[in-house]
């Protein structure tokens, strides 16, 4: 009798566990957070349901709104980051994006995100010279620093003398540049760059600091971190937050902040974040996980997608001998289904763009990358290759697990046994990448329509970090061509002449099957309901924060 | 006793030494060049070479370890190769966090699981002891990042009683310390249980119930007494381990703590980040330990007295022994 009283309650015991255990696990339906079901239009089920939001169009779908006047007293917006930002001097960290595009600004601005909406921001006008090469900024009188002091043209100085050191490349078109007077700002060029427009003197992550603490304090310590932003840094705990303010009355009434206060939480982990998006901690997110994204829809919360980069899979033919004969190279192109991969491994929303390069200019596929596993096979055995010849390892990030493992099963099951992967952290493969110690790797074409060249900066010229797109191993005389086209288009004097050089270029990296193609970035965006006015450019996934605004 | 705790203290630089030692080999094992991954995507060799003397990687390894030692003993542990920020600035302030989230948890842990784990041994195989086993195997079989999350879900995002991140707070301590103290508090019973056992079950505690002592002094003065040495080697071990191991639980609440500078320091192959805080890690560990063996003396009068000073010995000796010839 004891023992049966005994096994009811151990029974019971565990069942109230599992109980628990279950509730856990049930999610929350009944989220707090947000809806976006306020208007049952939005109502979205499926990631597929999402239209790409464009440039310049509120990700959070009330493009309608008016936004209020000034400052919302009292307003808060938290935002999300994975990682911590120890020194935000515009030129010490790329990660420091999120902070530098609200505590800085430049002398242009891309207005509300959109390339195709420049603005002055702290130039009030500017000239170019007939022969492009001389650009001249006017500044504003009124543009003041967050601790008031007056924008000068030397600080412009001071700043890109400092930030050239640290970040060469926006600087790789510039001769020379000099304060003509207290507010005006000459910059000569080595040679017409149709796109210089859209980097040194638009981009907010190369914004200005003054030049006073930065003399006092040097280029790497947060004291010189005083920019011109619509915010500015009022405290920062770190590993935890940054807390921003925004600047009253702030200079450029285009860009005047809304929120108050603005926080930048720091939380590793992105299933906290949206546990903080869930309970309203959080109030934005971006992620390019798909589980995260199926989780925030199914929570009825706010989800935008915008464009990201492409990450074809650079084969490095300096590294095996194999990847050196382009029928090689292609017939392993004609073997990948990447509307399998994109479907198996992230539910159909990464598409298989039409090109390497993503983007209105960028060429179109040409037959060679046509899904037809058996004409590979055929290529390979006609070209005296044993399938068993072909071994290569694909290195791999933690965020591409998945699909490196699916993709070499695809190889496996054609028989390509000899095509492994491995994965290694992210910082292990940048390292590889600039090395070139890899057979082959995913990495993003670095192409920003807003900076076209970069992906050609970093592979065809010495040194740069992607030498798998080096040609020289694989065909010298191709390389050399594609390099006299890179300077071709470096230096066009227009933008027609510079998108037809690009062009040939990019067509030639692609008939040349450097890479295996791959799948199109999106990432996701989510929002609580409360927010408005978020402007996102595509590829940089830059926020304008300052035309953020909470509903009343 | 003080000669004791003297020659455990000289061994502590020694040890720590020796582990900055393996650590900087296994470090320097890696495939990645330091010196490349700070290089900005377009570099010279001048560029390189003057990133390598800056941070005095140009120099052999040996000097270069000999180096990180000298510096390190001033508490300076060098300069981030990821945010080229001081790593003492990065990784101190968040020796604090760590302490405090271990310390919270080991005191509520021995608050909770000594009296469970001696109400257990003292009613060995009555329904309250299944009840605890049970329930502590279920507690001590949990990860960690699971129950954090469910957790969060619970008591975060559905109830709002508390924060589901961030260290705003006495509250948003709770989340963490439970989600920390569950799986410990569960082994933590388990092993208290059996250490008092194993000292129920001694004569010298049959013999002070058959002397008619009350109940309570046998249990608290002859049993529990006689059962602390398993039970502090246990809490302080547990106490060395969480500093150091609560990775998950600081991924997780986002608590800016040192095990998960170590996992960014790991991730970035920041070998500064990883060296200094392999170090404090080790400080703790060894300083835990330190204080265990202190503790085994003062409550183990047989520890105390092998380093205490012979007394004469008075003793009459036996002839085999060479007393009497």
């Amino acid at each position: 009798m004891e023992k049966r009283t005994m096994k009811k309650v151990l029974a019971a015991a565990l069942a109230t566990a599992m109980v628990a255990t279950m509730a856990g696990c049930g999610g929350s339906g009944s989220s707090k957070g947000s809806d976006a079901s306020a208007d049952t239009s939005k109502k979205v089920t499926s990631v597929s349901d999402i239209a790409i939001n464009e440039p310049g169009v509120d990700a959070t779908g009330y493009e309608d709104e008016t936004a209020p006047e000034g400052v919302q007293a009292g307003t808060e917006f938290h935002y999300w980051s994975n990682y911590d930002i120890p020194i935000y001097c515009p030129w010490m960290d790329n990660r420091a994006a999120v902070l530098s595009y609200q505590i800085y600004s430049n002398l242009l601005v891309k207005y509300k995100g959109d390339r195709n909406d420049i603005r002055g921001d702290l130039a009030e006008s500017y000239e170019v010279s007939d022969d492009g090469l001389v650009w001249t900024f006017k500044l504003r009188e009124d543009a003041k620093f967050s601790d008031g002091c007056a924008v000068e043209a030397e600080d412009f100085i001071a700043t890109w003398d400092v930030m050239q050191q640290y970040q060469p490349r926006p600087f790789s078109s510039v001769a020379s540049y000099e304060a003509v007077d207290a507010h005006t700002l000459k910059v000569t060029l080595s040679a017409p760059n149709p796109t210089f427009i859209y980097e040194l003197p638009s981009q907010r992550i190369y914004g200005v600091v003054c030049k006073d603490e930065l003399e006092k304090y040097g280029p790497e310590d947060n004291r010189s971190a005083v920019g011109t932003g619509p915010f500015y840094v009022e405290e920062y705990k770190t590993g935890e937050s940054f807390k921003l303010k925004a600047v009253e009355d702030y200079w450029n009434e285009d860009m005047q902040a809304h929120i108050e206060t603005v926080y930048i939480d720091i939380i590793a982990d992105e299933n906290t974040a949206l546990m903080g998006l869930m309970d309203g901690s959080i109030n934005c997110m971006n992620t390019v996980d798909i589980e995260i994204m199926n989780n925030v829809i199914d929570n009825d919360l706010t989800l935008a997608l915008i464009e990201d980069r492409e990450n074809p899979f650079w084969l490095n033919a300096a590294k095996v001998e194999v990847l050196k004969d382009p029928i090689v190279r292609e017939a392993l192109c004609h073997m990948v289904n990447w509307d399998d991969l994109s479907a198996l491994v992230y539910d159909g929303l990464y598409p298989h763009p039409n090109s390497y390069f993503t983007g209105e200019e960028a060429p179109e596929y040409s037959s060679k990358y046509d899904y037809d596993p058996d004409l590979g096979v055929k290529m390979l055995e006609d070209a005296g290759y044993k399938l068993s010849d072909i071994k290569f390892e694909i290195l791999a990030d933690p965020d591409f697990t998945n699909l490196e493992v699916a993709m070499v099963q695809q190889f496996n099951d054609l028989g390509l046994t000899g095509i492994t992967t491995v994965t290694y952290d992210g910082a292990t493969c940048y390292g590889m990448l600039k090395s070139g110690t890899y057979d082959s790797f995913p990495c993003h074409n670095g192409y920003d329509p807003e900076s076209p060249l970069t992906p050609f900066t970093m592979g065809l010229i010495e040194g740069g970090t992607q030498p798998c797109m080096f040609l020289k191993a694989a065909d010298p005389d191709k390389y050399a061509e594609a390099e006299a086209l890179y300077n071709a288009a470096a230096t066009s004097g227009d933008l027609e002449t510079f998108n037809d050089n690009m062009n040939k270029l990019e067509n030639l990296v692609q008939e040349e099957c450097l890479a295996l193609g791959g799948l199109q970035v999106i990432r996701g965006y989510a929002f609580t309901s409360d927010v408005r006015g978020a402007y996102i450019s595509p590829v940089s996934s830059e926020i304008q924060m300052s035309f953020l605004y909470m509903a009343e | 006793m003080l000669k004791y705790v003297i020659k455990r203290i000289i061994m502590v630089p020694f040890l720590l030494i020796a582990i900055a030692a393996f650590v900087f080999i296994l470090l320097n094992l890696s495939a990645a060049d330091p010196v490349l991954m700070m290089m900005p995507s377009e570099y010279t060799q001048e560029d390189y070479d003057a990133t390598a003397k800056e941070f005095g990687l140009d120099k052999s390894k040996p000097e270069q370890f000999v180096n990180w030692v000298v510096d390190a003993v001033q508490l300076d542990f060098g300069t981030s190769y990821k945010s080229k920020a001081p790593v003492s600035d990065e990784v101190l302030f968040r020796v604090p966090v760590s302490l405090k989230l271990a310390l919270i948890t080991t005191l509520i842990m021995i608050a909770i699981g000594v009296p469970m784990g001696v109400m257990c041994a003292v009613k060995q195989y009555s329904v309250y002891d299944n009840i605890v086993n049970v329930l502590s195997k279920f507690l001590a079989s949990i990860p960690g990042f699971w129950l954090g999350l469910m957790l969060i879900i619970v008591f975060s995002v559905d109830l709002g009683w508390v924060p589901s991140h961030g260290m705003n707070g006495f509250k948003s301590w709770i989340l963490p310390v439970f989600t920390f103290l569950l799986p410990y508090l569960g082994n933590y019973v388990r092993q208290v249980r059996s250490a008092m056992l194993d000292c129920i079950r001694q004569d010298y505690v049959r013999t002070s119930r058959a002397k008619g002592q009350k109940e309570s002094v046998v249990i608290f003065h002859d049993t529990l007494k006689n059962a602390l040495l398993p039970i502090i080697t246990l809490t302080g071990g547990t106490f060395a381990s969480m500093i150091g191991g609560a990775v998950m639980i600081e991924q997780v609440f986002a608590f800016p703590g040192i095990g998960l500078k170590v996992l960014e320091g790991i991730n970035n192959r920041d070998m500064p980040v990883i060296l200094a805080c392999t170090m404090i890690l080790a400080l703790f560990t060894i300083g835990a330990q330190l204080i265990i063996d202190i503790l085994y003396a003062v409550v183990d009068p047989r520890i105390r007295s092998t380093f205490s000073k012979k007394k004469k010995d008075n003793t009459p000796k036996l002839a085999t022994e060479g007393g009497i010839k």
